[in-house]
């Protein structure tokens, strides 16, 4: 799958999105993390800054970042990460791609305690929940 | 003049596909809401050693304001409940990731995740019951507690806001002190009716030197062609860290009958001949409750 260019028009949800969303359906005590449903995926590239990654490194579930990108198809990333690894070049590199470049468009994140789908169309995930979920 | 927005019908409404594109190819709205974004985000008073933050920006819209923090190199998620807003946002090539959500169901991010958030023009869409079951005070609550545990410790959320009245602004803040926010308000060209801006500047953690409340505009030569005032009350800032200071309540007892009732009343019992002591300036006052 070829990167695209940025002129590529529309938004899309980025895994660094995905990281940070939980289920916010009343009664769930840990909506994290969503699955992902890919319908439509695209590779975007962004332009890198490893002062962000490094800032970013503490705050990210790594598994739920590799799980995620492994699902949309980017299985470079490893398992398992420690900020040692952020001196490596290489590292950084894979981690820019999965947290930043692998964007859904079409697809659904799914709660991971009661199943619930929250639709992505045209890369906007629909996280409104209906009366009876607040 | 036109009335506010919030009056003519819920946010995902008013702002349909129609007023969505109207107000975002306006240039002059354009204009203010870059001004805005740009105060805000001064405001936000993010270290300045170049590092890109993850920002988040309550009620995006169209991204107009998201833009601004583009432009000034960080990443952000917006989040907004008109999917007719968010559509043109999309449409813009916006570069912030973009959630189609309701503030007032709670924001749903991870604990900490977050290095800051600005919100422009939106958050007085809360004290609205648009639907009969969303309660405000309910909607306050789960949008500002949801956003104090979002946030890094230390970071700060900007609110931009137009609250309809004292009251709607006492409410707001009210809701984000009992969250655990520490922080005042900043007016901007307080005199001014056209150019008059609050904002909203929230710290989450303990009140610190970091937390003081910054200067308001208005004062020392930025120019406001409505002001005439001698510039001792140019600008506003009002600080409410301390949630635990007792407000001072009204001179009204607790069955609503004030000094005025009270004062009649020994007017009344002197004119039935009852020895009633003299009326001074004690009359009526509050006591304590042991009293």
């Amino acid at each position: 799958m070829g990167l695209l260019s940025p002129s590529e028009k529309g938004t899309e949800m980025r895994l660094l999105t995905h990281n940070m969303l939980s289920s916010n359906i009343k009664g769930v005590t840990n909506g994290f993390p969503l699955r992902v449903e890919v319908e439509k995926m695209v590779e975007k590239q962004v332009d890198f800054n490893a002062d962000f990654l490094k800032n970013m490194f503490t705050k990210i579930e790594w598994k739920a970042l590799f799980d995620a990108a492994q699902t949309m198809g980017y299985t470079d990333l490893p398992a398992e990460a420690e900020s040692s690894m952020l001196d490596s070049d290489e590292f950084l590199k894979k981690f820019h791609h999965a947290l930043l470049e692998l964007h859904l468009e079409e697809g659904a994140l799914i709660c991971p305690e009661t199943g619930r789908r929250f639709p992505v169309n045209k890369g906007i995930p629909n996280m409104l929940l209906h009366e009876d979920e607040v | 003049m036109s009335s506010r927005p919030e009056l003519q019908a819920p946010p995902e409404i008013f702002y349909d596909d129609t007023e969505a594109r109207k107000y975002t190819s306006s240039s002059r709205i354009i204009e203010i809401q870059a001004k805005l974004s740009e105060r805000a985000l001064e405001l936000l008073a993010l270290p300045d050693d170049g590092v890109p933050r993850l920002l988040l920006d309550i009620g995006c819209g169209s991204g107009l304001s998201g833009e601004t923090l583009s432009e000034n190199g960080h990443q952000w998620i917006g989040l907004d409940i008109s999917e007719s807003m968010l559509n043109i946002a999309s449409e813009r090539d916006v570069d912030g990731d973009l959630l189609l959500g309701d503030m007032g169901q709670g924001l749903g991010l991870r604990p900490g995740v977050i290095d800051g958030a600005i919100s422009i023009s939106a958050v007085q869409w809360l004290c609205n019951a648009d639907k009969s079951s969303h309660e405000p005070r309910l909607r306050l609550k789960a949008f500002f507690t949801s956003l104090y545990r979002c946030l890094a410790r230390g970071a700060r959320a900007v609110l931009q806001v137009y609250p309809e009245n004292v009251a709607q602004r006492e409410l707001i803040l009210g809701f984000a002190m009992r969250a655990g926010f520490s922080g005042g308000v900043v007016v901007d060209f307080p005199h001014s009716t056209r150019s008059r801006k609050e904002y909203f500047v929230l710290t989450c953690g303990p009140p610190s030197l970091s937390t003081a409340v910054p200067k308001a505009k208005g004062e020392d030569g930025e120019s406001c062609s409505d002001d005439e005032s001698s510039g001792d009350e140019e600008n506003q800032t009002v600080s409410i860290s301390d949630r635990h200071r007792p407000r001072k309540k009204q001179k009204i007892t607790k069955k609503g009958r004030g000094r005025e009732w009270i004062l009649k009343r020994k007017e009344h019992m002197r004119r039935k001949g009852n020895t009633v002591p003299p009326d001074t300036k004690y009359t009526a006052r509050k006591r304590k409750a042991r009293f």
